[in-house]
């Protein structure tokens, strides 16, 4: 900050002052100048709905329609490079059954995830157990989240020291605290104005078709956990914090504050594996930051990201202290709507052991900068 | 599993409220970032419609509404140049075929401070990140903490990329002879 002059600071408040003195019209008007009259746009709920009916993202030259549920616009999301208008970041019980398909698909990981299981208490899940995992298609509003047909039960904070609890169709307005191993949260929602949706504290956990929404530093907090078709969405921090054996999967992750997944120190067996992530400051800030430094396998693979700065962050941990390694990035995806360039990379090449199959949606080839 | 009790949640305000409190800044905000005062109050517009779609369910802490709503500005401005983009490209494919009008300058009928429109016209040449962290700092009026909320950035990082943003304006200015 050594650059910053009086001058600057002179010029500052004086560009200030030209703002304040422009009149600012007491009631906002539409292009066509003829509602000032008229209450302000935003009191017309029908024109909301029918704003936000849709989403079309054409990655690798096709198109792929995601619909959403509610119809409302998606307010805080960076448009999609072709989008003629964002998802809906409405919690859904009822998500539809079309669902997208991915262009680039990268199945073989995604035939790891476990399958869809039907909340035991209302019996009414359309895909049950026989269900295939979401695979090949793209992660959206359609494939992520509770599934249709889920009956979802409300409930405050939830504090589980009992390894192995399931937490199944629960409506949640609050924080889960894990604090016990082995435990599942499914087909579940929860809505938070406090730092953490899951906040991990101890133990592991695994979150499978759930809605996650809010957080001030994370929706799930680093650590032992693991995510599968869970949709992320309105966080005022980073959509994930990545520890030790956390890994991302089928899901989608946007609207989020900062970086739509971020390490805050070294690790291994972290993998982020087939999500749509998009980013305010970053889609993906990987880094071992405070340290310590951290032996991998970092693994990002077949993800379709976009957003922040640069939309992938491989960076060294205070200024080249700490490093990570054992990064492989490989058949991603890259949006084209970062501010300055889709990767910044300044650790040693040696920490990506693999590079390859990375393009924009376009297709042109992402390289290492 | 012991359940803890429901946090009760703090009622946000009416958005109303939000509305009256906030459009001049959203409204500078999108001015300084467009120029054209139309467009401005179009996209002022355009951005308090979506927040009222999302304010129930998002619920925003009161004092991170200005932040949240600052996003919201932010992305519509980014849609804004995307679709003037893509209008550009269809005028430069009509253009072969027929002469276009010229345009009204709307800007001058409206912003009658000549030295503001200079200014604007300046911001333009500023990379979109520099003017975005410019538009919020001086024309909405935000500290480099609540820059930093709505650019996804720290509060460090966003006063040294604040700072720099506003320095190469004012290089840019001096060496426009303003």
């Amino acid at each position: 900050m050594s650059d910053w002059e009086p001058e600057d600071q002179r010029f500052e408040e004086e560009l200030r002052g030209l703002f304040a003195a422009v009149r600012v019209p007491p009631v906002l008007s539409t292009s066509d100048g003829t509602e000032r009259a008229r209450p302000p746009r935003w009191t017309s709920p029908l024109r909301l709905v029918a704003a936000g009916i849709a989403t079309v993202l054409v990655a690798g030259g096709a198109a792929v329609a995601v619909r959403g549920q509610h119809g409302a616009p998606d307010p805080v999301a960076s448009p999609q490079p072709t989008a003629s208008a964002p998802p809906s970041p409405a919690p859904s019980d009822t998500r539809p059954t079309t669902r997208p398909t991915l262009p680039d698909a990268h199945s073989t990981a995604a035939s790891s995830a476990p399958p869809r299981t039907g909340p035991a208490a209302s019996g009414q899940h359309s895909s049950a157990s026989s269900a295939p995992p979401a695979g090949s298609a793209l992660p959206g509003p359609g494939n992520t989240g509770v599934p249709a047909g889920v009956t979802l039960r409300p409930s405050g904070s939830v504090e589980v020291t009992r390894p192995g609890t399931v937490l199944d169709g629960l409506d949640i307005t609050g924080v889960v605290t894990i604090r016990a191993a082995g435990v599942t949260i499914r087909n579940s929602r929860i809505r938070t104005s406090d730092e953490w949706a899951v906040q991990l504290v101890s133990g592991s956990v695994t979150i499978l078709d759930s809605e996650l929404i809010g957080g001030h530093s994370s929706a799930i907090q680093e650590g032992n956990w693991r995510a599968y078709r869970v949709h992320i969405h309105d966080v005022y921090g980073d959509g994930v914090r990545l520890g030790s054996g956390s890994l991302l999967q089928d899901s989608y992750v946007h609207d989020v504050g900062s970086a739509g997944a971020r390490m805050l120190s070294g690790g291994s067996n972290i993998t982020l594996r087939h999500n749509v992530i998009r980013g305010g400051s970053s889609a993906l800030f990987l880094t071992p930051e405070g340290g310590p430094d951290g032996a991998g396998p970092v693994t990002v693979q077949g993800n379709v990201i976009g957003g922040g700065s640069y939309s992938l962050y491989v960076v060294s941990g205070q200024q080249g202290t700490y490093h990570q390694r054992g990064y492989t990035i490989t058949g991603n995806r890259w949006l084209r709507d970062a501010d300055y360039g889709p990767v910044s990379v300044t650790e040693p090449r040696s920490a990506i052991v693999a590079w390859g199959d990375n393009t924009f949606t376009d297709g042109a080839r992402v390289d290492l900068p | 599993m012991g359940m803890v009790g429901l946090d009760a949640p703090e009622l946000p305000a009416p958005f109303e409220e939000v509305y009256r409190a906030h459009l001049p800044r959203v409204y500078l905000f999108c001015l300084s970032q467009v120029r054209n005062a139309a467009d401005a109050e179009d996209l002022a517009a355009d951005s308090f419609a979506s927040a009222f779609a999302a304010y129930q369910r998002t619920r925003p802490p009161p004092d991170r509404v200005l932040p949240w709503l600052l996003r919201i500005a932010r992305n519509a401005v980014i849609d804004h140049y995307r679709r003037a983009g893509r209008r550009a490209t269809l005028h430069a494919v009509l253009d072969r075929h027929a002469e276009r009008e010229v345009p009204p300058d709307v800007e001058s009928a409206v912003l009658r401070n000549d030295e503001l429109r200079a200014v604007l016209v300046t911001m333009r040449s500023l990379r979109r990140r520099d003017r975005q962290l410019v538009g919020l700092r001086v024309a909405a009026d935000l500290s480099y903490a609540e820059i930093g909320a709505v650019v996804g950035l720290s509060e460090h990082a966003a006063t040294v990329a604040t700072r720099r943003a506003v320095t190469r304006l004012r290089n840019l200015c001096e060496g426009a002879g303003r």
